[in-house]
């Protein structure tokens, strides 16, 4: 099926722009054919468009306090029941998802430039460059990502924003690693060779040749690890250190409906699944990605 | 053109210590084709990464066109020696589209990239100026390799070092090569050095050809000698035997 697409991107009159819109369509063949990839891209388009409509799909504002209808059950009027302090879990869960998006995002965008570029430098320089860069890596890879996390926040002060710079802290490395042996396999090449032969700059090779080849395992990594990042995120609002207690946000809500966890269950297992879901979906799009960008296929 | 004098060349210390070039000497006239052949791990790449300047640990002295050639090339040194590689399908970048690779070595250069210019460099090696939009997955093993002799020659290079540029390629696409590389040793008055497994390629290419053994000029043959088979050392009796050749061609 692949073959027979390559082979209509085949003539010569056709424009490299178009050339690269059949292999994103070729892409986009093999991806859509993995039914659980599909299924977690849909769940997270769902999620964002939640996140995005949050303010008219909430039945209740997130944040009014009701203590006449504290800790009721799942009904028609609160579909998720309400929490202690007569909060709608619906509506905290809508605006928690944005929290949580947010984290995931800028976590990725913050994390993937630094750790292809210290990977692809250190695999690229080899020598001492590489000697320092990993010892870095391996400091940060040393301790577990929760405990840093909870370090650095604790250093800084809870907070959404600190929660994704502690995040991001601990996510890079892996990335870097990956960018590393990636380099490793692409720097020996002959067409690596034949850039140095003509004289191409080190900047030049790394970035309009390595950098492009490492690419789809980088896009497959980060995507993997937004399901960690979803979980780090909401154990740091768990313990406290994360989005702060009034604000919705997952792991915070887990953490207050713990309290009263076994007589009203719901406070406490609705935003646990939705945490369960989104993690679930992000690591089934990244397993789809994987199998779409594996060369093997291309 | 080319004088190589004591070329060494060393990796590693005390027992981990390898030498792939333990001081050899040669010296190629201009437009000559010089061979050089002998088995895998004798050292035959590994002599022309450190007269391309890819390799920088070497000692010794490399002479091209007259100037000595540092072991660190940069910007303009790099116009006077170019490659062609083994292997086709490792020899151009797989994101590239062929008018990119081809336009790099001039952005590389500082030199003016136009698609005339282009043009030009794929119709001197036989393709269609239309080739520039393909990528390379779209191009045969003999059309890649056509590729990269453009490439290499894009720069006006005075050598050019063939690093088995036709061993992987099936016989009928071999012998186009080897004619192309022919004609344009001609048309350009170029110098090529041509490493070589297979001796009936050196033998039809070259006009002198050193054999070489653990990092060593072994002896020197001119073509004729190889043809028929006058070599002085039990080395080159077994390779010429076990490569087959027809002393009689």
């Amino acid at each position: 099926m692949l073959h027979g697409i390559a082979e209509k991107a085949g003539p010569a009159t056709l424009p490299p722009e178009v050339l690269q819109t059949a292999r994103l369509l070729s892409f986009w063949r093999v991806f859509r054919t993995d039914l659980s990839g599909m299924l977690g891209l849909g769940v997270v388009c769902v999620l964002a468009i939640l996140a995005v409509l949050a303010p008219l799909i909430a039945p209740y504002d997130p944040y009014l306090q009701s203590l006449t209808s504290t800790l009721l059950p799942p009904s028609a009027a609160h579909f998720a029941g309400t929490d202690e302090l007569g909060r709608d879990v619906f509506s905290r869960l809508l605006y928690g998802s944005r929290t949580t998006l947010l984290i995931v995002v800028s976590v990725s965008v913050l994390v993937a430039p630094i750790g292809l570029i210290i990977g692809v430098c250190a695999g690229y320089f080899g020598g001492w460059v590489d000697k320092v860069l990993m010892r870095i890596v391996d400091i940060f890879l040393a301790l577990p990502s929760l405990v840093l996390a909870l370090g650095f926040v604790a250093a800084l002060g809870a907070g959404t924003e600190n929660a994704v710079l502690a995040i991001a802290l601990t996510a890079w490395p892996p990335i870097a690693r990956l960018a590393r042996a990636e380099t490793l396999t692409i720097r020996n090449s002959d067409f690596i060779a034949a850039a140095r032969m003509y004289g191409a700059s080190s900047f030049r090779i790394i970035f309009a040749h390595v950098v492009p080849l490492c690419m789809p395992s980088i896009i497959v990594r980060v995507t993997l690890s937004m399901a960690a990042v979803i979980l780090t995120a909401a154990g740091l609002g768990f313990l406290g250190l994360g989005a702060q207690p009034p604000s919705a946000e997952w792991g915070t809500m887990i953490s207050t409906g713990r309290k009263v966890m076994i007589d009203h269950w719901w406070v406490a297992a609705f935003p646990g699944v939705a945490i369960l879901i989104t993690s679930l979906s992000f690591n089934l799009i990244g397993d789809a990605l994987r199998d779409a960008l594996d060369p093997r296929k291309g | 053109m080319i004088d190589v004098q004591n070329l060494e060349l060393s990796f590693g210390r005390g027992h981990h210590r390898v030498q792939p070039l333990a001081g050899l000497s040669f010296s190629v006239a201009e437009g000559e084709t010089y061979g050089i052949v002998g088995e895998s791990g004798c050292g035959k790449s590994s002599l022309l990464r450190c007269i391309g300047g890819l390799e920088t640990a070497w000692t010794g002295k490399v002479e091209i066109a007259g100037r000595p050639a540092p072991q660190v090339r940069k910007g303009a040194d790099c116009r006077t020696v170019q490659m062609v590689f083994q292997d086709p399908y490792g020899t151009l970048h797989p994101r590239h589209t062929i008018g990119l690779a081809l336009s790099e070595p001039l952005r590389a250069q500082g030199m003016e990239r136009s698609t005339a210019k282009i043009a030009d460099a794929l119709r001197a090696v036989g393709l269609s100026p239309s080739f520039a939009e393909r990528f390379p997955h779209q191009l045969s093993g003999g059309q890649r390799q056509r590729v990269a002799i453009a490439r290499a020659l894009i720069l006006k290079p005075d050598v050019v070092l063939l690093d088995e540029p036709t061993s992987a390629l099936d016989v009928s696409v071999q012998a186009e090569i080897l004619n192309l590389l022919a004609d344009l040793r001609k048309e350009m008055g170029l110098t090529y050095i041509l490493v070589s497994h297979d001796l009936a390629v050196v033998a039809h290419m070259c006009s002198r050809v050193a054999v070489m053994q653990s990092g060593k000029v072994l002896e020197e043959l001119t073509a004729t000698d190889l043809r028929h088979g006058r070599a002085t050392h039990e080395y080159t009796f077994e390779l010429i035997a076990s490569s087959k050749l027809d002393i009689a061609a």
